[in-house]
């Protein structure tokens, strides 16, 4: 049999890899594994038939509704990132190392901010008493626009609670680009506007899809923002599934909910990773 | 293929901060001419190179391209091939759709694009690559692609900035004479920036060596070699012997008396007048022979003991004590060093031209 120092050695190094990953990985089959698969589970074991619950989300209109709407609030919330996360991600990724730490520190102070607070201070700012709405009454256009407890007030907290997970990948991958591709663009005939859109947009493109994918997901599963700045209409699909767990107390409802939940963004985890190379933005291979 | 156009650099000069990148730099390349930029790294090469396509915008001084001023144009609008130290190739992008790039920015047809990336492809023998990723190649063929991009668009002037610096020996070799077949081929005005000596003596018609941020010296590659005008551009190309020397009498033929010899004088060709009290011959290595009595065929003869001898290959290295200080010399590996044990007594002997000399203080 043939055995190399080489191959033990690595054999070695895996194993030790597995009992290094092993306490991590039991908590987590523990703590979050086991107990999604009982809710997936039990969203299929009514006595009246495996998909009864799943009848009734297709059927009844609100639901449905509350599913569409927390998809187009979560896709306006992925784009308002990427508009406003791109030119921070460039500032970020290419800038010297006091303007970096500035940015950084700006992203990590709002990171560690409890979700709570940051929700409750937009209250505050956003309401009809609040600066915003005093500058926008100050200009004349207090009494057409509503900051918060609306679709408006939704959007904000969620773009404010969601822009680092924007930044960060983009200008991950904003930050591999050899700024003298730029440069070479430039020698070869393209204006600074044609070099960019030539050049720069297609190599940070993928950095931009992870951004917006991680956002949108991110999103998707939102329930502080929505149930405190919303309105009525603005319901997510988690306050749904709040109301059936705490009010109606529905629970393989609610689990079908939140499996539909679940679906939706391994669905589009992997149609991020298959198409888009998510995986390898985040630093798999 | 339009011939070669002509740069005029005047008293260019570049701060960053209180250092001068570089200093009153002042060239001209004539029209199809192959001129290097040789120096060490902070030397003011590159800033130089980077000047002239428009990537470093200089504190003062001119830059002109077939006689018109260009100090302030944009690159894009300079028209001139750029090949840069890592190729910077777009990795988005396959080998033809790279090449294809100036020509997509000057928006020609696409069948005149396919027309003129194969004729390029073709130039730097990478026909079949054509719909090769970037990733997929290897660093020489990187480097072709990278030159055949700076060609496609056929510009008068060709800057390249240590292109061949990433590559091993012998690739380098093989590209140092590709890209002197393709600059005689399409007699495009050349401006290449390198540290290393060979490359910049096999390569050029003129080398401008430059420290500090100034140009030294400029002139062919025989010149500076044989005739370097300080001891910074002496020590830049190999092995050179220094002596100090007193000037006994001033001229064209001037006669020198090397410190601490009596009875000795040695000979050189001068070009430039000499100024200042201390000063240095040189010779190379190469350049002396050795006898075993003083030879009046050479105007040069100094009398020493060896030293030492060491094997190198194509050639052997003696060490030679003289009373002016050792001096080392260069044999062929054919020459017979086994007669020449340490301790024998020998004559070194070399022609007045191969005597350089210059201001010790410079």
């Amino acid at each position: 049999m043939m055995s190399s120092p080489a191959g033990l050695r690595r054999t070695t190094r895996s194993a030790t890899t597995f009992f290094l990953l092993l306490p991590g990985l039991v908590v987590l089959a523990g703590m979050f594994i086991l107990p999604v698969a009982q809710l997936v589970i039990d969203s299929f074991s009514d006595p009246a038939g495996a998909l009864v619950h799943y009848q009734r989300i297709a059927v009844v209109p609100v639901y449905l509704l509350v599913l569409a709407r927390t998809f187009l609030i979560s896709a306006i919330t992925a784009a308002l990132c990427l508009l406003l996360g791109f030119p921070i991600a460039y500032r970020l990724a290419h800038s010297g190392p006091r303007v970096k730490a500035i940015i950084l520190l700006c992203i990590f102070l709002s990171f560690w901010t409890n979700l709570l607070v940051r929700a409750f201070s937009w209250m505050v700012l956003l309401n009809p008493n609040g600066i915003f709405s005093q500058a926008l009454a100050f200009i004349g256009l207090g009494d057409q626009i509503k900051l918060v407890y609306n679709t408006t007030g939704v959007l904000i907290g969620q773009t404010q609670i969601l822009l680092p997970y924007m930044i960060l990948p983009l200008a991950a991958v904003m930050s591999r680009v050899d700024p003298t591709l730029m440069n070479a663009a430039r020698s070869l005939g393209a204006s600074p506007t044609r070099a960019f859109l030539a050049v720069y947009i297609p190599l940070v493109k993928s950095g931009a899809l992870a951004g917006s994918v991680l956002v949108f997901a991110l999103s998707l599963g939102s329930f502080v923002i929505p149930a405190l700045l919303g309105g009525p209409r603005d319901m997510f699909l988690a306050q749904l599934i709040e109301f059936n767990i705490n009010n109606t107390l529905n629970l393989p409802f609610a689990s079908a909910l939140a499996t539909v939940l679940l679906a939706a963004t391994i669905v589009l985890y992997w149609i991020g990773d298959r198409w888009f190379g998510l995986g390898q933005v985040w630093g798999g291979r | 293929m339009p011939r070669g156009a002509a740069i005029e650099i005047r008293d260019l000069t570049k701060r960053y901060g209180d250092v001068k990148a570089i200093d009153a730099v002042s060239l001209t390349v004539a029209e199809g001419e192959f001129v290097t930029l040789l120096g060490l790294s902070g030397s003011g090469k590159s800033t130089t190179l980077m000047a002239v396509a428009g990537f470093v915008d200089p504190d003062g001084g001119a830059i002109a391209i077939s006689g018109s001023d260009v100090t302030t144009l944009p690159p894009e609008k300079r028209n001139l091939g750029v090949v840069f130290q890592n190729y910077a190739l777009f990795p988005h992008l396959n080998v033809f759709d790279n090449i294809a790039f100036p020509l997509r920015m000057r928006r020609h047809a696409e069948s005149e694009i396919d027309t003129q990336v194969r004729r390029v492809l073709d130039l730097v023998s990478l026909r079949d690559l054509s719909a090769r990723r970037i990733t997929e190649l290897s660093g020489g063929q990187q480097q072709r692609v990278a030159l055949a991009r700076a060609l496609v668009f056929s510009p008068p002037v060709l800057l390249m900035d240590e292109p061949l610096g990433a590559l091993d020996r012998q690739l380098r070799e093989q590209l140092q004479i590709e890209i002197r077949r393709i600059h005689r081929q399409l007699g495009v005005t050349v401006l290449y920036v390198t540290h290393d000596q060979e490359e910049a003596l096999s390569m050029s018609d003129r080398i401008a060596i430059m420290a500090d941020g100034r140009i030294q010296q400029l002139g062919t590659p025989h010149e500076v070699y044989m005739q370097p005008s300080n001891r910074f551009v002496a020590g830049f190309f190999g092995e050179s012997n220094f002596l100090d020397v007193a000037v006994e009498r001033a001229g064209d033929n001037p006669v020198l008396r090397p410190k601490g010899l009596r009875d000795i004088t040695l000979h050189a060709a001068l070009r430039r007048p000499l100024s200042g009290d201390r000063f240095l011959a040189m010779v190379r290595p190469e350049a002396i022979e050795i006898g075993d009595s003083r030879d009046p065929a050479f105007e040069n003869n100094l009398p020493g003991t060896v030293e030492q001898q060491d094997f190198l290959g194509a050639t052997q290295r003696l060490t030679v004590k003289t009373g002016a200080g050792s001096v080392a010399v260069r044999m062929s590996r054919l020459a017979n060093a086994a007669a020449l044990p340490a301790g024998a007594p020998v004559w070194l002997k070399w022609r007045a031209g191969e005597t350089a000399v210059f201001d010790a203080q410079d």
